[in-house]
């Protein structure tokens, strides 16, 4: 039997608001109907309870954390609890005064994210013009001594540029380099039949990034998130529902994952209306997939279920409706071909469908 | 990059970093306390030996510290600047 689940890691997603329109967004496509923010004075509540469970470091996240205002105080109160304080940010807006007083509030790290390696690929994929924004930013914040991750979210349009895009983060003087294959949930899985590569791109980028990991061990940490959908085995999910992460909403809604609130007929409720601690431990909904009593065969008698938790339950729900499923992306899950079916797509090199960029209401089309 | 914070709910030290926290024994967050930014390596060592006296295996204890630097170098924990 598992301990007692304590959380280690609060993700704050701080606002769904965002200047770049990225077509993988992970956020929901109902962006609007969470629009109502959490005040400053929440959040600082809501750090202080999470820390008295036993959360040790905050992601800020979004959407695009700077744009909110009290994003100093924010930190500063992070910091003072003593958790390690992550910024994961587009890089826009921000000016160097600006990542100054966040390093002076106790900010411990920064993920800047690119869209590309290629300015004109990465800014079509931002929907605005961001490359050169995002080149000054990790000046400052090598300037300012603070750790940089560069993270490059990988798919069809730009997976083929992994080579390039390791030599960008490199040129910046990235200490870590994340390449993390598009996970398709939110907008990423409407833009599914676009952004899905090839086994051949996928195996090219691959051995690319573990060639970089030998050659910049010690120096560059360089890691890449596969996509589950190639791999045969789902991913283990936030380390498993409910049992290491706490996802708060831009409206305050306390999740066991960015995505979770797209699951219908599960209730998450507010830290507007309830204590985090007791949301963590009896809320029905992080009860539902908590531990292996839900799981249905093949996972329940499977000898990976403590590794990889059944996958994602968000997954399972969007592909086949139900989110108490094995996730589709095991080779085990009764319901693998409806992955096998969009890898055979992929694979099938007939042209692909336009990008969806993110956007408020109603999706608008743009071709690219 | 890290961060040493002491966790009240497993009682143990643990090295904060972006992606993980790394649960530390009391001898290794020792270790990683003298990592302050003025000694190098063989001086980490050096402090080991005499914090333990006279009596411990000076060998032993080299080759564990700098097994546990190379370790926590390897993941970027721990890094190696040039005097200031």
């Amino acid at each position: 039997m598992e301990p007692r689940p304590r959380p280690y890691t609060l993700v704050a997603e701080l606002t769904y608001k965002c200047p770049l329109r990225c077509g993988y967004c992970s956020n929901p496509l109902n962006l609007a109907a969470h629009s109502k923010e959490l005040t400053t004075d929440d959040w600082l509540r809501v750090f202080t309870e999470a820390e008295a469970l036993g959360v040790m470091g905050v992601n800020l996240t979004g959407g695009e954390p700077l744009l909110r205002r009290d994003l100093e105080t924010l930190v500063a109160r992070a910091r003072e609890l003593g958790l390690y304080t992550n910024l994961i940010t587009s890089g826009v807006p921000l000016a160097r005064e600006r990542l100054v007083a966040l390093k002076a509030a106790g900010l411990d790290h920064v993920q800047l994210s690119f869209q590309d390696s290629d300015p004109e690929a990465s800014d079509r994929m931002a929907g605005v013009s961001a490359f050169d924004a995002k080149l000054a930013v990790a000046a400052w914040v090598r300037e300012l001594a603070l750790p940089l991750t560069i993270n490059v979210v990988l798919h069809a349009d730009n997976v083929d540029r992994t080579p390039e895009i390791i030599a960008l983060a490199e040129r910046l003087h990235a200490d870590r380099i994340e390449l993390a294959h598009t996970q398709y949930l939110g907008w990423a899985l409407e833009n599914r039949d676009r952004l899905l590569p090839t086994a051949t791109q996928l195996e090219a980028s691959r051995s690319v990034a573990k060639a970089a990991q030998e050659r910049l061990r010690g120096r560059v940490e360089v890691s890449m998130v596969l996509p589950d959908y190639v791999a045969g085995r789902p991913r283990p999910c936030m380390d498993g529902w409910a049992r290491r992460f706490l996802v708060i909403s831009p409206d305050g809604l306390v999740l066991p994952c960015h995505a979770a609130h797209t699951i219908t007929g599960l209730t998450f409720e507010s830290v507007r209306d309830r204590p985090l601690a007791a949301i963590w431990v009896a809320s029905p909904a992080f009860e539902r997939f908590r531990g292996e009593a839900w799981m249905p065969e093949p996972c329940k008698s499977c000898d990976r279920r403590a590794v990889d938790y059944g996958g994602c339950r968000c997954q399972a729900f969007h592909l086949t409706g139900d989110a108490s499923k094995t996730d589709p992306a095991c080779g085990l899950a009764p319901d693998h071909g409806l992955v096998v079916a969009a890898l055979t797509k992929a694979e099938a090199g007939a042209t692909r469908p336009a990008l969806v960029l993110r956007g408020p209401g109603p999706r608008r089309l743009q071709v690219l | 990059m890290a961060r040493l914070r002491w966790d009240k709910i497993d009682g143990k030290h643990v090295l904060l970093s972006p992606e993980r926290g790394l649960s530390l024994s009391a001898t290794a967050t020792e270790i990683v306390q003298l990592c302050d930014g003025t000694r190098t390596a063989s001086g980490v060592v050096l402090a080991c030996i005499e914090r333990y006296g006279p009596s411990s295996d000076a060998a032993k204890i080299e080759a564990d510290v700098l097994a546990l630097l190379d370790e926590l170098a390897s993941r970027g924990l721990v890094v190696e600047h040039a005097p200031e």
